[in-house]
């Protein structure tokens, strides 16, 4: 048995089909109403914003050292979040206009260069 | 810095309150005895009840660095409870509260409730913890009667009379009343504290 034939045997689908995406884990809001309120507190993007402001801020306010190093370990893992997103970008730009570019070289009787 | 900080409070307390008596000077449709503050947030004019919290907040926290970084040291308790106001204060008007019969009907205005329990019950033991401290340094003596007197005890019993304000209903009438005397009562102290803060500088 060829390899193909052992992929598709194993999976039940050619090698080229697309996989299927697995489908998110769908979130359920747990508990009574107080419980709820509470989670939603948390959890919420903007509450866990401030709150994480707020613990560092206070950290900042009882021990500025340790404060300090916090606030720089986080804002060079935020700096390092932006320079991947923007290297992705990149990325992705670069892929969308390479397969436009070849064709244009290879278009035949045309220099390129 | 604890002077520049000290005027940030005052100035931004100046503006919530302005803010404030906005909401009672404007055709909002709210009763001022019966009905709560926080229900200023729904209607046309929510953009000064927005104002009014987030420049509160801006005060307390404000407040609370001033404090942390003045000497004598101040109570970590009192500056730990005015950075939660404060972080408590910008979060509120994302939750608008419910009306009707009761302030629990939904999630949102449930964490409405949660987080004003949080802000009354905070400045409450902000306001006490700083008394005891301040009654005692010479530097803050002009204003002894109100920081380590009787408006810690009136903020600390509004906050208290509004909580039993919401749960019984006989009291509900007046409700807005009560609530209003202990919005007075902090944003008095808050007055006090800020400009004694800034006038001594350090």
């Amino acid at each position: 048995m060829s390899t193909e034939a052992a992929g598709v045997a194993e999976t039940g689908m050619a090698p080229d089909a697309p996989r299927a995406q697995p489908t998110p884990r769908a979130l359920t809001k747990r508990g009574e109403r107080m419980q709820r309120a509470v989670g939603e507190l948390l959890t919420c993007t903007r509450c866990a914003g401030t709150w994480s402001a707020l613990v560092l801020v206070g950290l900042r306010t009882a021990s500025p050292v340790a404060g300090r190093a916090t606030t720089n370990v986080l804002a060079l893992a935020g700096a390092n979040d932006l320079m991947q997103s923007g290297f992705r970008l990149l990325v992705e730009g670069a892929n969308q206009a390479a397969p436009t570019e070849l064709a244009h070289r290879n278009r035949p009787g045309e220099r390129v260069g | 810095m604890v002077e520049t900080l000290s005027i940030l409070a005052v100035v931004s307390m100046a503006i919530s309150t302005t803010a404030l008596l906005l909401l009672h000077v404007l055709h909002t449709g709210y009763d001022p005895i019966g009905d709560a503050v926080s229900d200023y947030a729904i209607g046309r004019y929510r953009a000064w009840f927005w104002v009014f919290t987030t420049a509160g907040a801006v005060s307390g926290l404000a407040l609370a660095i001033a404090l942390a970084r003045s000497s004598p040291p101040k109570p970590t308790l009192t500056i730990a409870m005015l950075l939660l106001s404060g972080a408590a204060r910008l979060l509120i008007p994302l939750f608008p509260t419910d009306q009707g019969d009761s302030r629990f009907q939904t999630v949102k205005g449930t964490v409405h409730m949660v987080l004003a329990v949080t802000i009354f019950a905070s400045i409450a033991v902000a306001a006490s913890s700083l008394g005891g401290t301040l009654g005692h340094e010479p530097a803050w003596a002009a204003v002894k009667g109100f920081v380590d007197g009787w408006l810690p005890w009136v903020i600390t019993g509004a906050a208290i009379a509004t909580g039993i304000a919401i749960a019984g209903p006989r009291l509900q009438r007046i409700f807005g009343a009560v609530e209003r005397l202990y919005y007075l009562s902090s944003i008095t102290w808050f007055f006090v504290v800020s400009i004694e803060l800034a006038r001594i500088g350090s």
